[in-house]
Parts: structure tokens; sequence; C-alpha cells
């Protein structure tokens, strides 16, 4: 593996690509620094999703960010999956390419959800064989992100951070910190937000994500639907200042506002990068809502009939 | 590396692929339970079940969304319950093995044959097979809609030569026994359509310029485009249509005018 994750570059602050907002970037050329894209959206595309890609590609640094390696699954990796992603790769030349520390299925059956790995010596020692192999295969270092957890098994015996830690230590992978992740996982989770940020490998986060979620009480669920939480804005600046700063992006992906509302929101963590002054408190307003689902499907399917000539 | 190991010797030992494979089933079969404490934490806010549930809730109700987002004519024609009873029970018969959502839908007809309520019957209902061709038609809008295709020609005008006139490279000519596309277009653009009746129906479903395009043609047309669709050839398809039809030559060349005319304008053609 000839580059490494230290080497990467930092974009600066960027949006996940939607289809939404297609026209709008094409048309506008807004100022943003980079752009990450859902890899599985467009590894088989051959319309118009890929068509504007080429083009937004041309303009703006992009990064692969990808839901279906399926890196912790107990099922050995999926190299017809690897392949499409290291072509599509090959085209667009993405900064790098990341995914999720978590399992999507076993039996070769895909659930669609990032489904949270038992954090054991045994998972550890897979994990980490796995990580090597995709490593070789895309010539590249993998970024693996911190997914949003609802539960923890019992057969759980090291916290996630220094999985994480291990993972690092064992591959030279990459990480993407979602702080917001860590915020929903820690209140799912009864852990504290602050030590787990403060235990990771600072050298070794490649970037940030940033999302909305939506508070139920006694459980939050990650829907990347909203504005960011102040609490989650101030373990960005925690971890802003401990990184010295790295890439950030900002999710949205149920009820996509427009452009520029995703935008302005974005530029929110330009407020946030002078240092972890403020107390670390949770508060926030609770709305109780049994039909929310994480990851919600605007995030990976184009809606075809919404564009349609008569 | 060195790991501090977990005193507490009281939780059941299960290896990695154990834990997988119990979640997973969970997922897919919630109303079995059970067991839920050997592999989960309780929290002060939450049981181990109910940690477990918002997986469960999250698994079905983002491949719902999916489904209703592939089918929305389809989910109309059913009637919203009705289309997620069906689709329940195809995620359990055809649960995902693809790394997209793109592909989710992709045995929901077939599945709609195979379970049809008058299966075994000799006489049977008309409903089902309208349902099947709506369902067959739906996923191949989303497959053709990202197809892979070269967009890079001239698009045909009225000046282009006619034997030089060649299909859009994403052209599907369709033959159905319902008004299907009419159905489809009438769903989707909320105008609340009641069922139809069986009725044969010919249709265009083309991509220009990465836009899907439906256009209703008829049966002659439908010939019309299938022999030029194979030959490539205009005078081809013509002349299939003098000999098979017994159609007046010059009767035709004025109908295939102004064919020519609206199809050049909805974007049929292509120069070679
Ligand atoms: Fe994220």
């Amino acid at each position: 593996m000839k580059q490494k994750v230290q080497e990467l570059p930092d974009l600066g602050l960027g949006l996940g690509l939607r289809g939404e907002h297609f026209n709008h970037i094409l048309e506008h050329r807004p100022a943003v620094d980079w752009f990450e894209i859902i890899s599985e959206n467009f590894m088989d595309s051959g319309g118009r999703p890929r068509y504007v890609l080429d083009q937004i590609a041309e303009k703006y640094p992009i990064v692969m960010h990808g839901v279906s390696m399926s890196i912790g699954s107990t099922d050995p990796l999926n190299f017809e999956y690897l392949k499409g992603l290291k072509k599509l790769a090959d085209e667009i030349n993405p900064k790098w390419i990341s995914d999720h520390l978590c399992w999507t299925g076993v039996l070769s059956l895909n659930s669609h959800d990032l489904l949270p790995v038992v954090l054991n010596e045994e998972s550890l020692q897979l994990i980490t064989t796995k990580i090597k192999q995709v490593q070789d295969y895309l010539e590249r270092p993998l970024i693996l992100e911190n997914p949003s957890t609802y539960l923890t098994f019992q057969q759980s015996t090291i916290p996630e951070w220094q999985f994480l830690k291990y993972m690092v230590e064992e591959t030279n992978c990459g990480l993407l910190l979602d702080v917001n992740n860590v915020y929903v996982s820690s209140f799912n989770n009864e852990f504290d937000p602050i030590e787990y940020i403060e235990g990771l490998p600072f050298e070794s986060i490649v970037q940030m994500h940033l999302a909305g979620h939506q508070h139920n009480g006694d459980h939050i669920i990650d829907t990347h639907d909203s504005p960011v939480v102040d609490p989650v804005w101030e373990l960005f600046s925690l971890a802003w200042e401990r990184t010295g700063g790295t890439s950030t992006l900002l999710e949205w992906d149920g009820n996509i506002p427009e452009f520029d509302v995703c935008h302005e929101e974005l530029l929110k963590a330009k407020n946030y990068m002078d240092g972890f002054k403020k107390q670390f408190v949770r508060s926030e307003a609770i709305q109780k809502d049994e039909q929310m689902v994480s990851n919600p499907i605007d995030f990976l399917v184009s809606n075809v009939a919404k564009d349609f000539v008569e | 590396m060195e790991i501090k190991r977990d005193t507490a010797s009281e939780v059941a030992a299960k290896t990695f692929s154990e834990i997988q494979h119990w979640m997973q089933h969970q997922l897919m079969h919630p109303q079995f339970g059970g067991d839920c404490e050997t592999y989960v934490k309780s929290t002060s806010k939450l049981s181990a079940k109910q940690h477990l549930q918002i997986y469960q809730r999250s698994y079905i109700a983002r491949l719902r969304d999916c489904m209703e987002a592939q089918f929305p004519a389809l989910k109309h024609a059913l009637g919203r319950p009705l289309f997620l009873q069906f689709t329940d029970l195809y995620l359990l018969e055809y649960p995902s093995k693809s790394y997209t959502l793109g592909d989710l839908g992709q045995s929901f007809g077939k599945f709609l044959v195979e379970t049809r309520p008058d299966k075994d019957a000799e006489v049977k209902e008309s409903w089902p097979d309208f349902m099947i061709e709506l369902a067959d038609f739906e996923f191949l809008v989303n497959t053709s809609f990202d197809e892979k295709a070269d967009e890079n020609y001239q698009k045909a005008t009225s000046k282009t030569n006619e034997e030089e006139l060649e299909l859009v490279p994403v052209f599907h000519l369709l033959k159905h026994d319902f008004p299907i596309s009419s159905y489809y277009k009438a769903a989707v653009n909320d105008r609340n359509p009641e069922l139809p009746f069986a009725e044969e129906s010919y249709s265009a479903l083309l991509r220009h310029n990465y836009r899907l395009g439906l256009f209703e043609i008829y049966p002659i047309q439908y010939q019309f485009l299938m022999k030029f669709k194979t030959t490539k050839s205009i005078s081809s398809a013509k002349q299939f249509l003098i000999d098979q039809f017994n159609i007046d030559k010059k009767e035709l060349e004025s109908h295939w005018q102004q064919w020519k005319a609206k199809w050049l304008e909805e974007g049929f053609f292509i120069k070679k």
C-alpha cells in the first residue's frame, strides 16, 4: 500500500452529494470545498446519476463513501462488490474510499442496514484481516467510520474507541469520525462521548461527519434529516482541536432542504474551530416518532418517477 | 497489542458468527423473538429486547420505503396496506442479496406470479394479471433510468435522411394486456386512476438526455417499430407493413410522415 493515511489531504468543508441538488450544483457551481458520494449509487449507474457525477468530479474533489462493504461480517469479502468499487475509483479518482465498521448481513444476504459488530478479540482478529485484504485489493488505505449503534452485545469486551484504535494499529487504516454517531451511540449505549473521542488515535482521523438526528426520549435515531444539535457541535469542536482540524462533511439524507440550507448548516462548523471551551451538556428537543428510520433511503436510491417526460 | 479481558464470566460464550446469524434471524423474523438477554445488554432506559427492536423496525421500514419508491403505481393499485403485506412476504421469500437497493424489487413480479391467490384455479381472475404486468413494468422503469448506454449521439432532425435514422439506445417496446402506461402515468402524477379492465396496450419507454419518456402507440406503430428495431431500416419496416397488413403504400407514407414528426419531437430517433 503506497499511500499513507497521514498523507491524505485536508479537503476542507464538504457536503454529501444528493440527487436533489444535482441541478443546483451544475447550474451554480457553489463554493463547496468537496463532495462525498454514496459509492453504491454510482457503481452500476449508466444514467443521469453517473452523467452528473462525471461533471461534478471535474470541478470538485470527490470522496467515495460506501455502505455495503460489510467489513464486519463473518461472511467472506464480496470481491464482485470490491471489483465494482475499484472500477468506479479508477474512473472518478476519489481522494479516498470509506465505509463503516459494521456488517450488513450474513449468508450472502444484505439487510441494507449498518449493523453493530460485537467488539472483542475474535471480531478484532477477523476484521483486521479483512481490512488488510481490502487495502491490498484496492491498493489504498481504507477509511472506516464509527456507525450509529442502538445496542451493545453481551459478548463485547472492548470499548468501540479502543477497538478502532487497535484496528488502526494493526492495519494502518484511517478513521472517519462521525461526531453525531458518537453522540447517538453514547446516548443509546450509555458511554461517555468525551472519553470516546479523547481515546482515539487522532493522527489517523482522515475525515469527520456531521449530521442531525431524532431524539425519541429513551433513544436517538440517526436520521440525517435535520440540523446538527448543539452538543454534537461541541463534540465537533473537541475533535477539531484534538485532530488539529481535518476534512469535514455534513450529511443530510431525509427531508433534504434546498442546497443553500445544507451549505449554511455546514459552514456553521467554522464557529466551532476555535477550541473546545464550552462544557458538554446533553440537552435537546425530544420528538416521539416510532416511524423514524436510520439512514433513510433517499440516501440509497434515486427517485425515478419524479422526473418523467410524458 | 494488549487487550483487557472482561472478568464477568456469566455472559454466554457465543462466537462472532453465531451472534450475527442470531441477529440476522431476529431482523428477518421478529415474530419469533426470544433469547435477547443472551446476546444484548440492557441499559437504564431500554431492555435488551427494546434495543433490538430499534433494528427490527428499521430493517423492515427501510426496505418497505424502498419498495414503495420502486413501485408507486402498484402501491396505488393495491392500496398501501395490501401492498405492504405483499412486500413483507416478498422480502421473506426473496431477501436482498445485492449490494445495491436498486435491485430490491427485481423478483417482485415473479413473486406475484408464484403467490397469486387463484394459482391453482382453472378460471383465473384478471386483477392479478394486471398487478403482475404493472410490477414488471415498474421495475423496467427503474432499470431503464440508470442502465448503461452511450448517450453521446446526435439527435435526428426532420432533415435527417430516413435510412440514417436509428432508435435511441435506451428504447423498450412494450405490449401489455392492460393499459399499463396510462395507468402508471396517472398513478405517479396523483390522478388517482381506477383499476382498469383488460385491454391490449402498446407503448414505448425510452431515455433521451438521461430522462425517461413513456409514450403510448398504436398496434400498427408497435409492429412498425419492432421491425425497425430489428432491421434498423425504415424502408424495411414500411415494406413489412405493406406486406403483412395490406396497407396502401401512399396511405402508409402519409401516416409515416405524421409519426416521424411526432417521434422526432419525442426523442425516438438519433442519427446513425
Ligand atoms: Fe456518517
